[in-house]
Protein backbone atom coordinates (compact mmCIF):
# COMPACT_ATOMS: atom_id res chain seq x y z
CA UNK A 1 0.00 0.00 0.00
CA UNK A 2 1.09 3.52 -1.08
CA UNK A 3 4.32 1.99 -2.48
CA UNK A 4 5.27 4.75 -5.01
CA UNK A 5 4.05 7.46 -3.07
CA UNK A 6 3.73 11.23 -5.17
CA UNK A 7 5.74 14.46 -4.41
CA UNK A 8 1.71 15.33 -4.03
CA UNK A 9 1.71 12.92 -1.48
CA UNK A 10 4.68 13.24 0.67
CA UNK A 11 3.05 17.16 0.53
CA UNK A 12 -0.29 16.31 1.62
CA UNK A 13 1.35 14.12 4.54
CA UNK A 14 3.29 16.91 5.87
CA UNK A 15 0.59 19.33 5.86
CA UNK A 16 -1.54 16.98 7.82
CA UNK A 17 1.09 16.45 10.52
CA UNK A 18 1.50 12.75 12.11
CA UNK A 19 -2.34 12.65 13.55
CA UNK A 20 -3.92 13.61 10.12
CA UNK A 21 -1.71 11.27 8.37
CA UNK A 22 -2.58 8.47 10.95
CA UNK A 23 -5.77 8.56 10.36
CA UNK A 24 -5.75 9.00 6.47
CA UNK A 25 -3.68 6.20 6.29
CA UNK A 26 -5.94 3.59 8.62
CA UNK A 27 -9.20 4.58 6.41
CA UNK A 28 -7.38 3.60 3.26
CA UNK A 29 -5.43 0.58 4.93
CA UNK A 30 -9.01 -0.36 6.45
CA UNK A 31 -10.62 -0.65 3.42
CA UNK A 32 -8.75 -4.05 2.12
CA UNK A 33 -8.13 -4.84 5.96
CA UNK A 34 -11.92 -5.32 7.73
CA UNK A 35 -10.57 -6.26 10.39
CA UNK A 36 -8.76 -3.23 11.68
CA UNK A 37 -10.80 -1.16 14.07
CA UNK A 38 -10.61 2.03 15.44
CA UNK A 39 -11.20 3.06 18.85
CA UNK A 40 -11.02 6.13 20.72
CA UNK A 41 -11.26 7.48 24.18
CA UNK A 42 -13.88 10.62 22.88
CA UNK A 43 -10.69 12.22 21.21
CA UNK A 44 -11.82 11.20 17.88
CA UNK A 45 -11.86 14.32 16.18
CA UNK A 46 -8.37 15.14 17.27
CA UNK A 47 -6.98 11.65 16.35
CA UNK A 48 -7.71 12.72 12.84
CA UNK A 49 -9.95 9.58 12.24
CA UNK A 50 -13.05 11.75 11.30
CA UNK A 51 -12.42 10.38 7.14
CA UNK A 52 -11.83 6.77 9.45
CA UNK A 53 -15.43 7.01 10.97
CA UNK A 54 -17.17 8.43 7.94
CA UNK A 55 -15.49 5.38 6.06
CA UNK A 56 -16.20 2.98 8.36
CA UNK A 57 -18.97 3.74 11.34
CA UNK A 58 -19.72 -0.18 12.12
CA UNK A 59 -15.47 -0.15 13.19
CA UNK A 60 -15.37 2.95 14.65
CA UNK A 61 -15.18 2.92 18.76
CA UNK A 62 -15.95 5.78 21.02
CA UNK A 63 -15.59 4.40 24.27
CA UNK A 64 -16.02 7.91 26.48
CA UNK A 65 -13.64 9.57 28.17
CA UNK A 66 -12.29 5.90 30.09
CA UNK A 67 -8.48 5.46 28.59
CA UNK A 68 -8.24 1.70 31.00
CA UNK A 69 -11.46 0.38 29.62
CA UNK A 70 -10.61 1.86 26.17
CA UNK A 71 -7.61 -0.26 26.57
CA UNK A 72 -9.40 -3.53 27.46
CA UNK A 73 -11.97 -3.42 25.32
CA UNK A 74 -9.29 -2.93 22.22
CA UNK A 75 -7.27 -6.16 23.57
CA UNK A 76 -11.21 -8.09 24.09
CA UNK A 77 -11.39 -7.25 20.47
CA UNK A 78 -7.78 -8.45 19.52
CA UNK A 79 -7.93 -10.89 21.12
CA UNK A 80 -11.16 -12.40 19.02
CA UNK A 81 -9.09 -11.09 15.60
CA UNK A 82 -9.72 -7.85 15.12
CA UNK A 83 -6.47 -5.30 14.85
CA UNK A 84 -7.45 -2.55 17.18
CA UNK A 85 -5.76 1.02 17.26
CA UNK A 86 -6.36 2.46 20.05
CA UNK A 87 -5.40 6.35 20.19
CA UNK A 88 -5.54 9.14 22.91
CA UNK A 89 -3.15 11.48 24.01
CA UNK A 90 0.73 10.24 24.71
CA UNK A 91 0.17 11.11 28.20
CA UNK A 92 -2.97 9.87 29.00
CA UNK A 93 -2.04 6.68 26.93
CA UNK A 94 1.26 5.95 28.71
CA UNK A 95 0.34 7.20 32.05
CA UNK A 96 -3.24 7.17 32.86
CA UNK A 97 -3.54 3.42 30.98
CA UNK A 98 -0.26 2.62 32.25
CA UNK A 99 -1.02 -0.53 34.23
CA UNK A 100 -3.66 -1.29 31.65
CA UNK A 101 -0.70 -1.47 28.85
CA UNK A 102 1.39 -3.53 30.77
CA UNK A 103 -1.54 -6.18 31.56
CA UNK A 104 -3.02 -6.28 28.35
CA UNK A 105 -0.43 -5.32 25.68
CA UNK A 106 2.60 -6.82 27.81
CA UNK A 107 1.76 -9.70 30.10
CA UNK A 108 -1.15 -11.06 27.51
CA UNK A 109 0.44 -9.88 24.58
CA UNK A 110 -2.91 -8.82 22.81
CA UNK A 111 -2.58 -7.34 19.66
CA UNK A 112 -3.63 -3.62 20.22
CA UNK A 113 -1.57 -0.81 18.45
CA UNK A 114 -2.00 1.87 20.98
CA UNK A 115 -1.42 5.44 19.53
CA UNK A 116 -0.10 8.13 21.48
CA UNK A 117 -1.04 11.62 20.04
CA UNK A 118 0.59 14.88 21.05
CA UNK A 119 3.79 13.14 22.13
CA UNK A 120 6.46 15.76 23.49
CA UNK A 121 5.64 19.89 23.48
CA UNK A 122 3.22 20.26 20.44
CA UNK A 123 0.35 20.80 22.84
CA UNK A 124 1.76 23.85 23.62
CA UNK A 125 -0.26 26.01 25.68
CA UNK A 126 -1.95 22.97 27.32
CA UNK A 127 0.51 22.71 29.40
CA UNK A 128 2.14 19.46 31.01
CA UNK A 129 -1.22 17.19 31.35
CA UNK A 130 -1.72 16.99 27.37
CA UNK A 131 2.12 16.67 27.05
CA UNK A 132 3.71 13.45 26.52
CA UNK A 133 7.15 14.29 28.48
CA UNK A 134 7.97 10.93 29.59
CA UNK A 135 5.57 8.44 27.67
CA UNK A 136 8.07 6.70 26.11
CA UNK A 137 9.60 6.29 29.75
CA UNK A 138 6.46 4.94 31.42
CA UNK A 139 6.47 2.28 28.23
CA UNK A 140 9.67 1.32 27.14
CA UNK A 141 10.11 -1.14 30.01
CA UNK A 142 7.44 -3.30 28.57
CA UNK A 143 8.55 -6.43 27.89
CA UNK A 144 7.37 -7.45 24.18
CA UNK A 145 6.28 -3.73 23.56
CA UNK A 146 7.24 -2.42 20.38
CA UNK A 147 7.91 1.32 20.31
CA UNK A 148 7.90 3.28 16.75
CA UNK A 149 8.76 7.08 16.47
CA UNK A 150 8.15 7.96 13.03
CA UNK A 151 9.99 10.88 11.93
CA UNK A 152 8.27 12.64 9.43
CA UNK A 153 4.68 12.62 7.43
CA UNK A 154 6.08 9.63 4.94
CA UNK A 155 7.49 7.92 8.10
CA UNK A 156 3.97 8.16 9.93
CA UNK A 157 2.40 6.07 7.03
CA UNK A 158 5.23 3.85 6.95
CA UNK A 159 4.91 3.07 11.16
CA UNK A 160 1.18 2.83 10.54
CA UNK A 161 1.02 -0.03 8.38
CA UNK A 162 4.04 -1.62 9.73
CA UNK A 163 2.28 -1.41 13.22
CA UNK A 164 -1.02 -2.83 11.98
CA UNK A 165 1.30 -5.84 9.87
CA UNK A 166 3.03 -6.65 12.88
CA UNK A 167 1.81 -9.29 14.67
CA UNK A 168 1.61 -8.06 18.51
CA UNK A 169 1.26 -5.11 20.74
CA UNK A 170 2.72 -1.61 19.56
CA UNK A 171 2.70 2.09 20.55
CA UNK A 172 2.87 4.58 18.26
CA UNK A 173 4.25 7.74 19.46
CA UNK A 174 3.12 10.67 17.24
CA UNK A 175 4.31 14.07 17.46
CA UNK A 176 4.64 17.61 15.65
CA UNK A 177 2.04 20.12 14.81
CA UNK A 178 0.57 19.78 11.20
CA UNK A 179 2.90 21.13 7.95
CA UNK A 180 5.24 18.26 9.94
CA UNK A 181 9.11 19.47 8.09
CA UNK A 182 9.63 16.65 5.55
CA UNK A 183 12.29 14.34 6.11
CA UNK A 184 11.74 11.56 3.61
CA UNK A 185 11.12 12.74 0.35
CA UNK A 186 11.62 9.41 -1.41
CA UNK A 187 10.30 5.93 -0.82
CA UNK A 188 12.97 3.52 1.66
CA UNK A 189 12.70 0.65 3.11
CA UNK A 190 10.92 0.63 6.38
CA UNK A 191 11.59 -1.95 9.23
CA UNK A 192 10.77 -1.98 12.35
CA UNK A 193 13.79 -2.27 14.22
CA UNK A 194 16.70 -0.98 11.38
CA UNK A 195 17.37 2.66 11.76
CA UNK A 196 18.47 4.61 8.46
CA UNK A 197 21.63 6.62 8.44
CA UNK A 198 20.68 10.14 6.54
CA UNK A 199 23.51 11.82 6.57
CA UNK A 200 27.25 10.49 6.87
CA UNK A 201 29.95 12.28 8.98
CA UNK A 202 32.58 11.31 11.35
CA UNK A 203 33.14 13.99 13.89
CA UNK A 204 30.15 12.95 15.93
CA UNK A 205 27.20 10.53 15.43
CA UNK A 206 23.56 12.08 16.12
CA UNK A 207 20.86 9.12 17.13
CA UNK A 208 17.40 11.30 16.70
CA UNK A 209 13.82 10.29 16.95
CA UNK A 210 10.21 11.12 16.09
CA UNK A 211 10.28 14.87 15.18
CA UNK A 212 14.05 15.27 16.06
CA UNK A 213 15.44 13.84 13.03
CA UNK A 214 14.55 16.89 10.90
CA UNK A 215 16.10 19.56 13.74
CA UNK A 216 19.36 16.83 13.83
CA UNK A 217 19.49 17.16 9.84
CA UNK A 218 19.30 21.11 10.27
CA UNK A 219 21.92 21.12 13.14
CA UNK A 220 24.16 18.77 10.88
CA UNK A 221 24.14 21.59 8.16
CA UNK A 222 24.92 24.28 10.79
CA UNK A 223 28.03 22.18 12.10
CA UNK A 224 29.17 21.48 8.69
CA UNK A 225 30.04 25.06 8.71
CA UNK A 226 32.04 24.76 11.11
CA UNK A 227 33.74 21.46 10.19
CA UNK A 228 32.22 19.77 12.27
CA UNK A 229 30.54 16.33 10.35
CA UNK A 230 27.95 15.21 11.94
CA UNK A 231 26.66 11.54 11.24
CA UNK A 232 22.77 11.52 11.34
CA UNK A 233 20.19 8.36 12.12
CA UNK A 234 16.72 7.98 12.31
CA UNK A 235 16.00 5.46 15.46
CA UNK A 236 12.67 5.04 14.40
CA UNK A 237 12.25 2.00 16.51
CA UNK A 238 13.12 2.88 19.89
CA UNK A 239 11.94 -0.74 21.11
CA UNK A 240 13.74 -2.40 19.73
CA UNK A 241 16.82 -0.51 19.48
CA UNK A 242 18.88 -0.78 16.57
CA UNK A 243 22.15 -2.16 18.20
CA UNK A 244 24.27 -3.14 15.08
CA UNK A 245 23.61 0.28 14.35
CA UNK A 246 24.87 1.43 17.58
CA UNK A 247 27.40 -1.12 17.88
CA UNK A 248 29.13 0.01 14.40
CA UNK A 249 29.42 3.64 14.98
CA UNK A 250 32.69 4.99 15.00
CA UNK A 251 32.18 8.08 15.98
CA UNK A 252 33.82 9.29 20.00
CA UNK A 253 30.87 11.22 20.14
CA UNK A 254 27.09 10.29 20.31
CA UNK A 255 24.63 13.20 20.97
CA UNK A 256 21.04 11.30 21.28
CA UNK A 257 18.10 13.42 20.83
CA UNK A 258 14.53 13.11 21.27
CA UNK A 259 11.28 15.22 22.09
CA UNK A 260 10.84 13.60 25.61
CA UNK A 261 12.24 13.69 29.27
CA UNK A 262 16.08 13.11 29.22
CA UNK A 263 14.88 10.65 31.53
CA UNK A 264 13.91 7.36 30.25
CA UNK A 265 13.75 7.59 26.36
CA UNK A 266 15.69 7.06 23.52
CA UNK A 267 19.01 8.44 25.25
CA UNK A 268 18.38 6.17 28.21
CA UNK A 269 17.79 2.79 26.29
CA UNK A 270 21.21 3.99 23.72
CA UNK A 271 22.99 4.39 27.11
CA UNK A 272 21.91 0.62 28.80
CA UNK A 273 23.29 -0.84 25.62
CA UNK A 274 26.48 0.96 26.04
CA UNK A 275 27.04 0.39 29.79
CA UNK A 276 28.65 -2.87 29.41
CA UNK A 277 30.69 -2.42 26.75
CA UNK A 278 34.34 -1.13 26.12
CA UNK A 279 35.14 1.31 24.18
CA UNK A 280 31.50 2.91 23.92
CA UNK A 281 31.36 6.51 22.50
CA UNK A 282 31.22 9.90 25.07
CA UNK A 283 27.18 9.78 24.99
CA UNK A 284 25.32 12.66 25.63
CA UNK A 285 21.42 13.07 26.07
CA UNK A 286 19.74 15.76 24.80
CA UNK A 287 15.79 15.76 25.70
CA UNK A 288 13.66 18.05 27.82
CA UNK A 289 15.02 18.61 31.22
CA UNK A 290 14.08 17.28 34.28
CA UNK A 291 10.85 20.05 34.89
CA UNK A 292 7.01 20.90 33.80
CA UNK A 293 7.97 23.38 31.48
CA UNK A 294 6.08 26.46 31.23
CA UNK A 295 3.21 26.39 28.25
CA UNK A 296 3.83 28.40 25.39
CA UNK A 297 3.78 28.07 21.79
CA UNK A 298 5.14 24.85 20.08
CA UNK A 299 8.13 26.42 19.12
CA UNK A 300 9.08 28.70 21.91
CA UNK A 301 8.62 25.40 24.09
CA UNK A 302 11.55 23.48 21.73
CA UNK A 303 13.69 26.58 22.07
CA UNK A 304 13.29 26.60 25.64
CA UNK A 305 14.32 23.11 26.24
CA UNK A 306 17.33 23.40 24.05
CA UNK A 307 15.45 21.55 21.31
CA UNK A 308 15.78 22.81 17.85
CA UNK A 309 18.90 23.07 15.50
CA UNK A 310 20.36 25.51 16.83
CA UNK A 311 20.05 23.17 20.38
CA UNK A 312 21.44 20.56 19.35
CA UNK A 313 24.13 21.70 17.37
CA UNK A 314 25.73 23.65 20.78
CA UNK A 315 25.08 20.29 22.73
CA UNK A 316 27.54 18.98 20.17
CA UNK A 317 30.08 21.62 20.41
CA UNK A 318 30.05 21.63 23.96
CA UNK A 319 30.48 17.25 23.65
CA UNK A 320 32.76 17.31 21.26
CA UNK B 1 -30.75 -34.54 30.84
CA UNK B 2 -33.95 -33.22 33.07
CA UNK B 3 -33.35 -30.13 35.21
CA UNK B 4 -33.30 -32.33 38.29
CA UNK B 5 -30.46 -34.53 36.55
CA UNK B 6 -28.56 -31.18 35.69
CA UNK B 7 -28.67 -29.85 39.41
CA UNK B 8 -27.37 -33.97 40.84
CA UNK B 9 -24.56 -32.92 37.97
CA UNK B 10 -23.50 -29.39 39.38
CA UNK B 11 -23.88 -30.77 43.31
CA UNK B 12 -21.40 -33.69 42.11
CA UNK B 13 -19.19 -31.19 40.53
CA UNK B 14 -19.17 -28.31 43.21
CA UNK B 15 -18.28 -30.97 46.18
CA UNK B 16 -15.70 -31.94 44.09
CA UNK B 17 -14.33 -28.62 43.38
CA UNK B 18 -14.37 -28.30 47.30
CA UNK B 19 -12.39 -30.89 47.75
CA UNK B 20 -9.87 -29.95 45.26
CA UNK B 21 -9.70 -26.56 46.58
CA UNK B 22 -8.98 -27.99 49.69
CA UNK B 23 -6.30 -30.37 48.64
CA UNK B 24 -4.49 -27.98 46.28
CA UNK B 25 -4.56 -25.41 49.37
CA UNK B 26 -2.95 -28.32 51.91
CA UNK B 27 -0.73 -30.41 49.25
CA UNK B 28 0.65 -27.79 46.73
CA UNK B 29 0.15 -24.05 48.22
CA UNK B 30 3.72 -23.33 50.28
CA UNK B 31 2.69 -19.82 51.37
CA UNK B 32 -1.40 -20.20 51.97
CA UNK B 33 -4.05 -20.21 49.43
CA UNK B 34 -6.62 -17.79 48.46
CA UNK B 35 -9.10 -20.56 49.67
CA UNK B 36 -12.36 -18.59 51.16
CA UNK B 37 -12.69 -16.64 47.97
CA UNK B 38 -12.55 -20.00 46.10
CA UNK B 39 -15.08 -21.97 48.08
CA UNK B 40 -17.49 -18.91 47.41
CA UNK B 41 -18.01 -19.19 43.87
CA UNK B 42 -17.50 -23.13 43.99
CA UNK B 43 -21.06 -23.48 43.00
CA UNK B 44 -21.34 -21.20 40.20
CA UNK B 45 -18.85 -22.03 38.55
CA UNK B 46 -19.44 -25.73 39.05
CA UNK B 47 -23.12 -24.60 37.17
CA UNK B 48 -21.51 -22.77 34.66
CA UNK B 49 -18.86 -24.93 33.33
CA UNK B 50 -20.84 -28.21 34.01
CA UNK B 51 -23.96 -26.60 32.12
CA UNK B 52 -23.54 -23.83 29.92
CA UNK B 53 -20.14 -23.22 29.17
CA UNK B 54 -19.00 -24.93 25.47
CA UNK B 55 -16.89 -28.51 26.56
CA UNK B 56 -13.73 -29.19 25.16
CA UNK B 57 -13.26 -29.46 21.69
CA UNK B 58 -16.98 -28.03 21.18
CA UNK B 59 -17.30 -25.44 19.10
CA UNK B 60 -17.09 -21.68 21.15
CA UNK B 61 -20.65 -20.38 22.16
CA UNK B 62 -19.62 -19.27 25.44
CA UNK B 63 -16.58 -17.61 26.68
CA UNK B 64 -15.60 -16.89 30.53
CA UNK B 65 -13.71 -14.29 31.87
CA UNK B 66 -12.37 -14.77 35.86
CA UNK B 67 -12.37 -11.04 36.43
CA UNK B 68 -12.11 -11.99 40.31
CA UNK B 69 -8.57 -14.10 39.11
CA UNK B 70 -7.44 -14.74 43.26
CA UNK B 71 -10.32 -17.59 43.15
CA UNK B 72 -7.71 -19.30 40.80
CA UNK B 73 -8.29 -22.79 42.70
CA UNK B 74 -12.02 -22.53 41.66
CA UNK B 75 -11.25 -21.91 38.36
CA UNK B 76 -8.56 -24.79 37.87
CA UNK B 77 -11.10 -27.26 40.00
CA UNK B 78 -14.23 -26.38 37.89
CA UNK B 79 -11.48 -26.94 34.37
CA UNK B 80 -10.66 -30.07 36.18
CA UNK B 81 -14.53 -31.24 36.60
CA UNK B 82 -15.34 -29.98 33.14
CA UNK B 83 -12.71 -32.21 31.48
CA UNK B 84 -10.16 -29.64 30.08
CA UNK B 85 -7.56 -30.39 32.14
CA UNK B 86 -6.54 -33.34 34.09
CA UNK B 87 -6.43 -34.08 38.12
CA UNK B 88 -2.14 -34.63 37.23
CA UNK B 89 -2.72 -30.79 35.59
CA UNK B 90 -4.25 -29.84 38.93
CA UNK B 91 -1.06 -30.62 40.90
CA UNK B 92 1.06 -28.18 39.33
CA UNK B 93 -1.21 -25.84 40.96
CA UNK B 94 1.64 -23.20 42.66
CA UNK B 95 4.57 -25.40 41.26
CA UNK B 96 7.56 -23.32 40.37
CA UNK B 97 7.05 -22.29 36.96
CA UNK B 98 4.00 -24.12 36.16
CA UNK B 99 0.98 -23.66 33.98
CA UNK B 100 -1.40 -23.22 37.87
CA UNK B 101 0.02 -19.84 39.07
CA UNK B 102 -2.08 -18.96 42.14
CA UNK B 103 -3.64 -15.87 39.55
CA UNK B 104 -4.40 -17.55 36.30
CA UNK B 105 -2.71 -17.06 33.01
CA UNK B 106 -4.20 -16.93 29.77
CA UNK B 107 -3.87 -20.08 28.00
CA UNK B 108 -6.44 -21.14 25.88
CA UNK B 109 -5.32 -24.88 25.17
CA UNK B 110 -6.26 -25.60 28.85
CA UNK B 111 -9.39 -23.26 28.74
CA UNK B 112 -7.90 -20.13 30.52
CA UNK B 113 -8.79 -17.11 28.60
CA UNK B 114 -8.05 -14.54 30.94
CA UNK B 115 -4.95 -13.54 32.76
CA UNK B 116 -6.33 -12.50 36.16
CA UNK B 117 -4.89 -10.72 39.46
CA UNK B 118 -5.04 -7.34 39.03
CA UNK B 119 -8.75 -6.28 40.14
CA UNK B 120 -11.01 -4.55 37.39
CA UNK B 121 -9.17 -5.60 34.10
CA UNK B 122 -11.59 -8.91 33.35
CA UNK B 123 -14.82 -6.69 32.86
CA UNK B 124 -13.69 -3.96 30.82
CA UNK B 125 -12.16 -7.48 28.52
CA UNK B 126 -15.30 -9.38 28.83
CA UNK B 127 -16.82 -6.37 27.38
CA UNK B 128 -14.01 -6.24 24.25
CA UNK B 129 -14.90 -9.79 23.72
CA UNK B 130 -19.08 -9.34 23.97
CA UNK B 131 -18.15 -6.18 21.57
CA UNK B 132 -16.45 -8.95 18.72
CA UNK B 133 -19.02 -11.39 19.31
CA UNK B 134 -21.57 -8.58 18.61
CA UNK B 135 -19.55 -7.26 15.75
CA UNK B 136 -19.53 -11.00 14.22
CA UNK B 137 -22.58 -11.36 14.94
CA UNK B 138 -21.98 -15.03 16.22
CA UNK B 139 -24.56 -15.36 18.85
CA UNK B 140 -21.60 -15.79 21.12
CA UNK B 141 -22.19 -14.63 25.06
CA UNK B 142 -19.42 -13.74 27.10
CA UNK B 143 -19.82 -14.52 30.80
CA UNK B 144 -17.45 -12.85 33.16
CA UNK B 145 -17.34 -12.68 37.03
CA UNK B 146 -16.21 -10.08 39.44
CA UNK B 147 -16.21 -9.80 43.31
CA UNK B 148 -18.37 -7.28 44.93
CA UNK B 149 -15.02 -5.75 46.72
CA UNK B 150 -13.94 -5.72 43.08
CA UNK B 151 -16.46 -3.33 42.03
CA UNK B 152 -14.62 -0.52 44.25
CA UNK B 153 -12.43 -0.33 40.90
CA UNK B 154 -13.02 2.87 38.59
CA UNK B 155 -12.36 0.54 35.11
CA UNK B 156 -15.04 -1.93 36.26
CA UNK B 157 -17.41 0.68 35.68
CA UNK B 158 -15.85 1.97 32.36
CA UNK B 159 -16.43 -1.13 31.26
CA UNK B 160 -20.15 -1.26 32.16
CA UNK B 161 -20.75 2.22 30.86
CA UNK B 162 -19.77 0.97 27.65
CA UNK B 163 -21.32 -2.40 27.46
CA UNK B 164 -24.57 -1.36 28.35
CA UNK B 165 -24.22 1.73 25.63
CA UNK B 166 -23.57 -0.91 22.68
CA UNK B 167 -25.96 -3.63 24.00
CA UNK B 168 -23.22 -6.35 24.90
CA UNK B 169 -23.79 -9.79 24.94
CA UNK B 170 -22.38 -10.17 28.43
CA UNK B 171 -23.85 -11.53 31.69
CA UNK B 172 -21.69 -10.30 34.73
CA UNK B 173 -22.08 -12.48 38.10
CA UNK B 174 -21.21 -10.28 40.92
CA UNK B 175 -20.21 -12.70 43.77
CA UNK B 176 -21.81 -10.71 46.98
CA UNK B 177 -20.40 -12.81 49.52
CA UNK B 178 -20.13 -9.39 51.52
CA UNK B 179 -16.22 -9.31 52.22
CA UNK B 180 -13.49 -8.02 50.57
CA UNK B 181 -9.49 -8.92 52.10
CA UNK B 182 -9.15 -5.84 54.83
CA UNK B 183 -12.74 -6.86 55.99
CA UNK B 184 -16.80 -6.35 55.31
CA UNK B 185 -17.57 -4.50 52.39
CA UNK B 186 -20.13 -2.41 54.71
CA UNK B 187 -17.49 -1.22 56.09
CA UNK B 188 -15.40 -0.14 53.23
CA UNK B 189 -17.40 1.06 50.53
CA UNK B 190 -21.01 0.15 51.17
CA UNK B 191 -22.62 0.12 47.44
CA UNK B 192 -25.81 -1.06 46.65
CA UNK B 193 -24.49 -2.55 43.94
CA UNK B 194 -27.50 -3.77 41.69
CA UNK B 195 -29.25 -0.22 41.73
CA UNK B 196 -25.78 0.99 40.53
CA UNK B 197 -25.83 -1.82 37.72
CA UNK B 198 -29.40 -0.87 37.00
CA UNK B 199 -28.67 2.91 36.57
CA UNK B 200 -26.15 2.05 34.39
CA UNK B 201 -29.23 0.45 32.18
CA UNK B 202 -28.04 -3.13 32.80
CA UNK B 203 -30.81 -5.67 33.43
CA UNK B 204 -30.27 -7.45 36.75
CA UNK B 205 -31.29 -10.34 38.61
CA UNK B 206 -30.24 -11.94 42.15
CA UNK B 207 -30.18 -15.65 43.00
CA UNK B 208 -28.66 -17.85 45.88
CA UNK B 209 -25.63 -18.24 45.15
CA UNK B 210 -24.98 -21.66 46.33
CA UNK B 211 -28.48 -22.97 44.98
CA UNK B 212 -27.81 -24.95 41.65
CA UNK B 213 -31.25 -25.05 40.69
CA UNK B 214 -31.64 -21.14 41.22
CA UNK B 215 -28.19 -20.33 39.38
CA UNK B 216 -29.63 -22.73 36.40
CA UNK B 217 -32.41 -20.76 36.13
CA UNK B 218 -31.15 -17.58 35.85
CA UNK B 219 -28.08 -18.53 34.21
CA UNK B 220 -30.53 -19.75 31.35
CA UNK B 221 -32.66 -16.80 31.71
CA UNK B 222 -29.28 -14.02 31.27
CA UNK B 223 -28.32 -16.00 28.43
CA UNK B 224 -31.17 -15.11 26.76
CA UNK B 225 -31.43 -11.18 28.20
CA UNK B 226 -28.20 -11.24 27.03
CA UNK B 227 -29.15 -11.14 23.51
CA UNK B 228 -30.91 -7.71 23.98
CA UNK B 229 -27.89 -6.09 26.15
CA UNK B 230 -25.37 -6.86 29.67
CA UNK B 231 -27.02 -8.71 32.06
CA UNK B 232 -25.95 -8.50 35.55
CA UNK B 233 -26.64 -11.70 37.86
CA UNK B 234 -26.09 -10.95 42.08
CA UNK B 235 -25.38 -14.22 43.57
CA UNK B 236 -25.87 -14.33 47.34
CA UNK B 237 -23.28 -15.87 48.26
CA UNK B 238 -21.06 -16.89 51.59
CA UNK B 239 -17.36 -16.14 51.71
CA UNK B 240 -15.88 -20.06 52.67
CA UNK B 241 -18.85 -21.20 51.75
CA UNK B 242 -18.69 -25.15 52.77
CA UNK B 243 -16.18 -24.83 55.67
CA UNK B 244 -17.69 -24.12 58.85
CA UNK B 245 -14.78 -22.34 60.28
CA UNK B 246 -14.19 -20.64 57.29
CA UNK B 247 -17.45 -19.41 56.81
CA UNK B 248 -17.22 -15.15 56.94
CA UNK B 249 -14.18 -15.67 58.32
CA UNK B 250 -12.01 -13.02 56.88
CA UNK B 251 -8.87 -15.21 58.67
CA UNK B 252 -9.51 -17.81 56.05
CA UNK B 253 -9.26 -14.91 53.09
CA UNK B 254 -5.54 -16.25 52.25
CA UNK B 255 -4.33 -19.20 54.69
CA UNK B 256 -2.56 -21.90 55.19
CA UNK B 257 -4.31 -25.17 56.06
CA UNK B 258 -3.04 -27.53 59.25
CA UNK B 259 -3.59 -31.26 59.19
CA UNK B 260 -6.59 -31.38 61.17
CA UNK B 261 -8.03 -28.29 59.28
CA UNK B 262 -8.15 -30.46 56.26
CA UNK B 263 -9.75 -33.59 57.61
CA UNK B 264 -12.08 -31.47 59.54
CA UNK B 265 -12.82 -29.28 56.19
CA UNK B 266 -12.70 -32.47 53.70
CA UNK B 267 -15.30 -34.49 56.24
CA UNK B 268 -17.57 -31.59 56.37
CA UNK B 269 -17.56 -31.54 52.34
CA UNK B 270 -18.43 -35.77 52.83
CA UNK B 271 -21.49 -35.26 54.39
CA UNK B 272 -22.80 -32.46 53.08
Amino acid sequence: MFENFTRAQVRTWSMLGSRGTYGAVLAEYAKENPAVVALSADLGKSSGLDRFRAAFPERFINTGIAEQGMLGIAAGLAAKGFVSFASTFASFAALRAGEQVHHYMGYMGENVKLVGLMGGLASGTFGVTHQGLDDIAALRSIPGLTILCPADGVETMKATIAAAQHSGPVYLRLGGTMNLPVVHKEDYPYQIGKSITLRQGSSVAIVATGTMVHHALKAAELLAEEGIEAEVVDMHTVKPLDTELLDGLKQKVLLTVEEHSVTGGLGAAVAEHFAARENAPKHVILGIPQGYPKPGEYGWMLEQCGLGAEGIAAAVRQGI
Amino acid sequence: MSQNEQIICCQQAAAQMRKDILWMTYEKSAGGAHIAPALSIADILAVLYTQMLPKPGRSKTATFVLSKGHAAMAQYAALCAAGYITRQQLADFEQNGSDFPSHPAKNPALGIDFSGGSLGMGLPYAAGLALAAKMKEEGHTVYTLLGDGECNEGMVWEGVFFAAQHKLPLVAIIDQNGMQSDGETGEISALDLSALFAAARWQTAECDGHDHGALLDVFQQAGRLAKQGPVAIFAHTVKGRGVSFMENNNEWHRNRLTKEQYETALAEIERA
